[in-house]
């Protein structure tokens, strides 16, 4: 459904930018425990530089961690990612226009939801865009609450996992 | 006698720590070496997946083969229908090759409408 609305006029500047290998990298660790890091590698998006309507969705699943049993508690008791496979954010880029783009970072707001866990929350986050080589790098970092997406961590490890998690992502967004 | 009872002690202590160990600090699965929950084509892989309850094929290893229909940095397209994430970037198929590859599904991604599978390596 998303992708119709995508699918738009054959102006230049009505571009449906796509990934498949976005990489999001997530970290609650808490100072002299354990690492609570991983990263995903194959997270999809779509931009379309006309409206500045951005989404991107992750499988759970492709969260890597270091530790294996990191990655199956993380799967199985935390994200539950056999009931809730995905997670996805959806929004648009405030007052976005992609012929001011230039080599050197743009910074703009994207505005929308994030849905994880089952839960939709609404999220407004700092982007950062520019224009490399024909293609379009979009970075942003910004902050979660494991809470705000009913994810429940046991009393017994509350204090190794921080209270929010620190997210990072990074895209190359290529014209189709 | 009771210096016995010690040395047992300590050595089944020894014994559990290392168990303890060697289980928080397992390997990562190794996919192209398990048995596969399913084998066949990309198509019927993807109706598989659509109709049935996700659970089944969620996080199970599974051979697929195809056309390579697209081709990217992070991976394959197979007959447009299975998004392959290869865990070697130097086996990366070229564009209509026929492959039959080895992954593990993690799922249904419906920006693209593909099903993904990741952690890939081409079977012979």
């Amino acid at each position: 459904m998303l992708i119709c609305i995508l699918c738009g006029s054959s102006n230049l500047s009505a571009q449906k930018l796509a990934t498949k290998s976005g990489v999001i990298t997530f970290e609650a660790s808490v100072a002299s425990f354990e690492e609570v890091k991983a990263t995903h590698s194959n997270v999809s998006a779509i931009l379309n530089t006309e409206t500045g309507e951005f989404a991107s969705l992750a499988l759970v699943n492709g969260f890597r961690f270091k530790v294996a049993l990191m990655e199956e508690h993380f799967n199985e008791n935390y994200m539950e990612s056999s009931v809730y496979p995905k997670t996805i954010v959806k929004g648009k880029i405030q007052d976005f226009d992609a012929g001011l783009l230039q080599d050197q970072f743009t910074e703009y707001m994207l505005k929308g939801t994030i849905e994880m866990h089952g839960k939709t929350n609404q999220i407004l986050v700092p982007v950062r865009i520019k224009k490399m080589d024909g293609d379009y790098v979009l970075e942003t970092n910004f902050e979660l609450s494991p809470a705000d997406f009913e994810i429940e961590i046991p009393s017994v490890v509350a204090s190794k996992i921080a209270q929010t998690v620190n997210v990072t992502a990074m895209y190359t967004l290529k014209s189709k | 006698m009771k210096r016995r009872t010690i040395y047992i002690a300590l050595v089944i202590l020894v014994v559990a720590i290392i168990a303890g160990y060697n289980y928080m600090y397992q390997d990562h699965r190794d996919i192209q070496k398990e048995q596969a929950a399913y084998t066949g084509d990309a198509s019927g892989f993807n109706q598989l997946y659509l109709q049935s309850n996700k659970e089944t094929l969620l996080n199970k290893t599974v051979v697929i083969s195809g056309i390579v229909t697209a081709v990217e940095a992070g991976g394959a397209t197979i007959d447009d229908v299975v998004f392959a994430s290869f865990l070697n970037q130097t086996e990366l198929p070229k564009l209509n090759d026929k492959v039959t590859l080895k992954g593990r599904c993690i799922g249904y991604d419906e920006l693209f409408e593909l099903v993904t599978i990741d952690q890939a390596g081409l079977v012979d």
